[in-house]
């Protein structure tokens, strides 16, 4: 790895960068907005499987927090009954982060609240089960494969190492058009 | 059809099973591939996700239009919808940097920031990445392009050289004109309008598909309109008689072979027939036959996105009056082979890597038994470097060896033998664009490339008219033009407006200028007038434009440019002597707004286009050579109106130059004002 003058990696520059911009604009640590939900569901359509048809949507919550368990059902009355997004419906399912293991969700849609993530990169490994988060942070970590937010700007922020982990594969034209670390 | 003699097999089913033969090959290859992965560019759906259009046409890499290292303005289905246009120059107009000059109701010349002349040769034009410019006479005759305007996506118009990725003639711009994509958007249609000036028009669109494996387009359209009836200028000639017309069908159908891999087959016929001004300033009637085959492997893999294309373009075009009395009849063969790769490497870097063949050819004409060809062999790659979230460098190269040749016979007391056309040569052409996202409104884009013209057959030779007094001919030493073009450009958000703004500054310089004539040879008969190169250009300008949506109904647009242009030609071609000044001809100021208004049923819109003035280039009388004539300044106006009934029916009346009953915008026949009223039929 290439490293910067400074002492720091252009790659880990680039990211620090990105957290730097999310940070300011209030983003990093974003509930889900319906856009966001929209960049989320219509980003699993440029998976080499695509998610698609009714899927359940498990939304990832800390027990422990109460802040998080808000957000979480804040988003699953979001989701109401079911979101359609372009070609997949997400019908929303509460699923605490210690509860991982026996889910049956399709995907997961963790929650900010949620401090310690690293169960949900335990729970979907090699079961080509996305994560989407509107955390960035959870996505440096590795705890979670896929990032987004939809403002100030449309962002989609992929840790290749986490979705390779998912067993993730995503199109050719998808990566050359989002930011991956 | 005529076909282009040349030494080797040239059947219309050998090149097809030829184009078969190495696409089916290059599926095999693909296919192949060790991993899978998913899809091809959906614009569509990737519009969706991102909420903006997105291009290939900027690296050849996919990317969203805020993110490009060019100046690129993107004209979307709504616009062309809007703009109440019956032809692509009609929706073009309302774009700042393209000039147009209107000859006739079908016969207009399009560039991009100035340097416009009868049959413009600067603008590269495409359909879905396949070349509509007509290589042997480096011109675009936009009623020979086989879509209907319901058929198109959006219209991708790059400004500055793109020669890099696009080839030879990109040296002003591009404008790669995106279809719909029959796997991905089903659209169907059927519009009859008619009009002033005789005009009656018919197309349909109909998209078929069979599951999700397979999915068809078929588009056909029909017109047929009577020209301007303002007066001819005496020295341009006697306006000919026929009206003009358009007939043409495409096809395109898509083949999901795998998840991964799609086969995509196009093919095209057109009959035109248009009144127009060709290079010389004369007027005349041109008939156009052109028919197009398409073959276009994409597949997905680990090893990135590869394409592999092979297409054949034939058009031939006969005209009625010509030079010196002389009708003409060129019959012209493109044959394109392509591949290409663009992947990623790492986080930060993607590529593009690609090989192109390809082989023109035409007869010459109206001397008969010859031909002129010009292969060319070319590579190209890209590099998109990102070197931080809101920081990335783009460098991109292209090198063309161009083999020329001649076949067949030569007139008698020809200056030249075939040997005279054995020239290799290499061509460099480059693009580089640094992109820095200053924060998240401000985007700053800094741009330098350079494109290479080359002179077209006709003018290496496929043109030998004789008569008594002075022989007309090309030269196979005549040299490119070298295009380089400098530009920084500014783009922001104005949330206040709800409004983008795009600031850009340019500069340009062409150097080697050729002009169809300026020099003789003398033989021992008549001499022969042939083209040169006469000189260098300059320009530099400044575009400012801002767009935006008020009030959720209305939707507006002002933008204004300012260029200036100055040349240093051999002293027989100063001041429009010869036929070719951009000088005089290009227009300083230009201003172009739009406002529009829709709701429920209703759309209203209206577009102006200021010209400040300019002059251009009648045939001298008595002498080879033209001279310049003063042209004011114009105000265009542009409108229509729109009442859709329900979700199939759609009334619509649109006018263009409606303010006068004729006016003058070029050194041509005054333009008249065109009101056209549709009926468009969704299903």
């Amino acid at each position: 790895m290439k490293v910067h003058p400074c002492g720091i990696s252009r790659r880990r520059l680039r990211v620090f960068l990105l957290f730097c911009t999310a940070f300011a604009s209030g983003a990093a640590h974003a509930e889900f907005t319906l856009s966001d939900l929209q960049i989320a569901g219509r980003a699993l359509g440029f998976l080499d499987k695509p998610v698609q048809g009714q899927v359940t949507a498990g939304i990832v919550y800390s027990p422990a927090n109460p802040q998080s368990l808000r957000e979480a059902e804040a988003l699953k009355d979001m989701l109401g009954d079911g979101l359609r997004i372009g070609n997949v419906t997400l019908r929303p399912v509460l699923i605490a982060v210690t509860d991982l293991q026996h889910s049956t969700a399709a995907l997961f849609l963790l929650t900010g609240g949620v401090e310690n993530a690293a169960p949900v990169a335990e729970a979907v490994r090699g079961r080509r089960i996305p994560c989407i988060t509107t955390d960035l942070a959870k996505v440096k970590s590795g705890s979670c494969a896929i990032g987004v937010r939809s403002q100030p700007k449309i962002e989609i922020l992929v840790n290749r190492n986490a979705a390779t982990g998912s067993d993730l594969k995503f199109s050719a034209v998808f990566r050359m058009m989002i930011t991956e670390m | 059809m005529k076909r282009p003699n040349r030494d080797r097999p040239c059947t219309p089913g050998g090149w097809a099973r030829h184009i078969v033969s190495r696409a089916t090959g290059a599926l095999l290859l693909l296919a192949s591939s060790p991993t899978i992965l998913a899809q091809s560019v959906d614009y569509g759906a990737l519009e969706q996700l991102f909420s903006e259009p997105v291009t290939t046409s900027a690296t050849g890499s996919p990317q969203r239009a805020s993110k490009v290292p060019a100046n690129m303005e993107i004209i979307t289905a709504e616009d062309i919808r809007r703009s109440g246009a019956r032809d692509i120059p009609g929706v073009l107009r309302h774009i700042v940097d393209v000039d147009l000059l209107q000859w006739g109701t079908d016969d207009t010349d399009v560039s991009v920031r100035g340097y416009n002349q009868a049959y413009s040769q600067r603008l590269l034009v495409l359909i879905n990445g396949r070349q509509v410019y007509a290589d042997y006479y480096s011109f675009t005759p936009w009623s020979t392009l086989p879509i209907e305007l319901a058929s198109i996506r959006q219209i991708e118009v790059v400004k500055g050289p793109s020669s890099a990725l696009f080839g030879l003639n990109a040296v002003d711009g591009v404008i790669n004109i995106i279809t719909y994509n029959p796997l991905y958007d089903d659209k169907d249609a059927v519009v009859v309008a008619g009009g002033t000036q005789n005009l009656t028009q018919e197309s349909a669109v109909a998209t078929f598909k069979l599951d999700d494996w397979a999915a068809a387009r078929i588009s056909a359209g029909n017109r047929s309109d009577s020209d301007f009836s303002t007066v001819v200028p005496a020295t341009m000639g006697t306006r000919p008689q026929p009206d003009n017309t358009r007939t043409a069908v495409d096809f395109d159908g898509v083949i999901r072979v795998t998840d991964t891999v799609q086969l995509r087959f196009e093919a095209s016929h057109v009959n035109a027939g248009q009144f127009e001004v060709d290079p010389g300033y004369l007027v005349d009637f041109s008939t156009f036959v052109a028919n197009s085959v398409t073959a276009r492997v994409l597949a997905d893999t680990s090893l990135g996105l590869w394409e592999a294309s092979a297409y054949e373009n034939q058009i031939e075009q006969r005209t009625l009056q010509a030079i010196l009395g002389v009708p003409l009849d060129f019959a012209n063969r493109l044959a394109v082979f392509k591949i290409q790769d663009v992947f990623k490497l790492g986080a930060d870097h993607a590529f593009r890597a690609a090989v192109e063949y390809r082989s023109d050819v035409v007869d010459t004409s109206s001397f008969e038994g010859g031909a002129i060809s010009n292969d060319v062999l070319s590579a190209s790659g890209m590099w998109d470097w990102s070197l931080t979230h809101s920081l990335s460098v783009t460098t991109a190269a292209r090198i063309d060896r161009l083999t020329l040749a001649r076949t067949g016979t030569v007139p008698i007391g020809y200056p030249f033998t075939n040997s005279d056309w054995n020239r290799v040569s290499d061509e460099i052409s480059y693009n580089l664009g640094l992109v820095w996202q200053l924060d998240d409104l401000d985007v700053i884009r800094a741009l330098a490339g350079r494109g290479v013209l080359v002179p077209n057959l006709v003018e290496l030779g496929a043109l030998v008219i004789q008569s008594p007094n002075l022989n007309l001919t090309g030269v196979p030493s005549l040299n490119p033009t070298d295009v380089k073009n400098y530009e920084l450009d500014w783009d922001r958000p104005i949330s206040q407006l709800h409004a983008q703004f795009r600031a850009s500054v340019f500069y340009k310089d062409t150097a080697n200028i050729f002009d169809v004539s300026g020099a003789f040879i003398l033989t021992s008969g008549a001499p022969y007038s042939v083209p040169t190169n006469i000189g260098e250009s300059y320009a530099h300008g400044l575009t400012l434009g801002l767009k935006g949506v008020i009030l959720d109904n209305w939707r507006w647009g002002l933008s204004y440019r300012l260029e200036e242009v100055s040349e240093q030609l051999a002293s027989f071609a100063q001041d429009g002597r010869q036929f070719t000044d951009y000088d005089h001809s290009t227009p300083k100021h230009l201003v172009v707004t739009n406002l529009g208004w829709a709701r429920g049923r209703w759309e209203i819109d209206g577009y102006a286009r200021y010209q400040s003035a300019t002059a251009g280039l009648l045939p001298a009388v008595g002498a080879v050579g033209t001279t310049l004539v003063p042209l004011p300044q114009y105000v265009a106006l542009d409108a229509r109106v729109a009442y859709q009934l329900d979700k199939a029916w759609t009334f619509a009346a649109s006018g263009q130059d409606l303010a006068h009953a004729q006016q003058r915008q070029t050194e041509g026949p005054n333009v008249e004002r065109q009101l056209m009223g549709s009926v468009t039929f969704n299903f």
